[in-house]
Formats: structure tokens, sequence, C-alpha cells
């Protein structure tokens, strides 16, 4: 079996564009690495659904405690998975019970597609209901096992998203 | 109607068929906050295919991407234009797994509405040979 180990390891800066380039850059390096254009599209659009919410949700514009904490993107390629962690300081007081609740209606539903295809209907309903839409999103798309850690004053989400057969890695050349 | 250029997003818009407006998206719906640009447009659209007794086709086929934000917003409008009786046309590209999936969790998500009086909503996957 072709070795599939890799890390990607990048610090997020606070704008927005940088969602795009990230997404865009982590699919030209693992469609490198796998043969199979829409793992790397998959894995790209679970990691701009994970920033974007750093983005949307983290502590910005030096209000991250301690001073100099900072975001970051982690990407491990392991043999039949690959792990994207998104790891971002959370402003004084913010409460973390909306995204707990979300990942335990993903856990909770009869797939992950029933609980997206539920949070679409009630953001059809409520213009200012689509929070949560993009964890639903990457949980059935992705098919990823999502999870989340609160540590002090950062948060940790973690998508694992397994490699489908036709992903497998473009074979390495023996030297 | 005017084109819409937001971000990398393009939406054109096309007239050439009376009784029609159609939308073709292109490039990567990325926005942080969409509904402030696209809710405005789809509003002057829905009025617009009243005013003319059109219905609305929405090309996806050439988007290389769209965020949740701007899926919110997608549905949100069509259950709009639902509401106010405008029939909606969904062309996306089923050869591409990620608009596959998308559209599929739309079409589903959509059923009950279509359940509810109002008008139709059509979902199409364009094979490739006809693009």
């Amino acid at each position: 079996m072709a070795d599939r180990g890799f890390t990607i390891d990048l610090p997020i800066s606070e704008r927005w564009q940088v969602v795009d380039v990230l997404r865009t850059a982590v699919y030209q390096c693992l469609a490198v690495v796998f043969d199979a254009d829409s793992f790397a599209e998959m894995v790209s659009m679970v990691v701009g659904e994970l920033v974007e919410n750093a983005l949307k949700y983290g502590a910005w514009n030096g209000d991250a405690e301690p001073k100099g904490s900072e975001a970051r993107l982690k990407i491990r390629g392991l043999p039949a998975s690959v792990e994207i962690e998104v790891k971002n300081p959370l402003p004084a007081g913010a409460s973390t019970a909306l995204l707990f609740s979300m990942l335990e209606r993903i856990k909770k539903a009869p797939s992950p597609q029933e609980a997206y295809v539920e949070r679409l209907r009630e953001v059809a309903r409520d213009a200012t209901a689509s929070s949560g839409l993009g964890l639903m999103r990457i949980a059935y798309e992705a098919s990823c096992a999502l999870s989340a850690q609160v540590d002090g004053n950062n948060i940790c989400v973690k998508a694992l998203v397994d490699m489908p057969a036709d992903a497998a890695a473009i074979a390495t050349p023996s030297h | 109607m005017q084109n819409l250029t937001h971000e990398g997003l393009e939406i054109r818009v096309d007239m050439g068929t009376p009784g029609r407006i159609g939308f073709v998206w292109n490039g990567r719906a990325t926005s942080k906050e969409p509904g402030k640009v696209l809710t405005p447009f789809f509003d002057r659209a829905l009025t617009l295919a009243l005013e003319t007794g059109s219905w609305i086709e929405m090309h996806f086929e050439d988007l290389e991407h769209f965020n949740s934000s701007t899926i919110a917003a997608v549905i949100q409008f069509i259950n709009s234009a639902h509401s106010r009786h405008v029939d909606v046309v969904m062309h996306y590209d089923q050869t591409q797994k990620w608009q596959q999936l998308s559209f599929d969790a739309l079409r589903r998500a959509l059923r009950p509405f279509e359940a509810i009086s109002g008008s139709s909503i059509k979902f199409i996957p364009v094979p490739p040979r006809v693009r």
C-alpha cells in the first residue's frame, strides 16, 4: 500500500478571503495525493466550512485570551482516513451550546442526511436559523465523524473523513 | 435585470425566452453573508416573474462551489418563490458528486413544502451530453 501519510499545519488569519484560498489549496494538495478528485473536493469542502465557522464565531481583532492565542488548521493523512482539525480561541463568555447541540442532533438522527435535511427545512422557514447548517452539511456530504472539545478559551473541532474505495493514493514510486 | 457579480460569484441573467427568467451561476459562492446580496437580487427576480407571468430557471451546472450560507439563501429563495406561486426549475450537474449530494438534499428538504399550496419546484439533473 502506498504511504498516504501527510500533515498540513497552518495558522489561520482573520480575513474572510483566507477561506477560499485555504479550501482551494487543500483541494490541490489532496488531488496530488489521491487519485479521486471528488475525495479531494469533499475534504476541501469540510475545511472551508470549519474555517468559516472559526472566522464567524472565534475571537479575532486581538480579542483572544490569553493574548497571542492563534487559530490553526491541521490536516493529517491517516491510513484509511483524513483528519481535519480547526482550533481557535473563543470570545470571552461565548457559548458553545449551539455547536454541541448540533453535534448531538447529528448523532441522534437516523442518518446524517436526515439531520441535514431537517436543518434545511428549518432554514427555509426561518432566515435567522442558518447556524449549524455547515456542520450538518459536512456530516452528510463527507460522511465524516465530527467531534469538538473546549479547552480553556479554545475550541477544537475535528472531522474524520473516511477514504472511499476509489480514493486510493497515487502509487508512490519505489526507489 | 442586471447580472450579479459578488466576490467570486457571477449570476448571469438570461431573459431571452419569453415566460422564462434564467439565472446561470458561475464561479464560487463563498461570501460570508450571501443573503445580504442574494435576497434582494432574488426578491427583484420574483417581483419581475410575477409581473411578467414567468417561471424562474436556475442553472448551477458550472458553479464550482457554494458554502452552506449560500445554500441557506438558495433554499429561502425557493421557499419564497413557492409561497408567491412562481414556478422554479433547478438544473444541476449530477456527475459532480458535490452537486449531486447538495441538490439531492435540497430536493428532499423541499418535499413537504410542495404538499402545501404553491408553485411547482423541479430539480433536473443535467446529463453531461446536453451541456
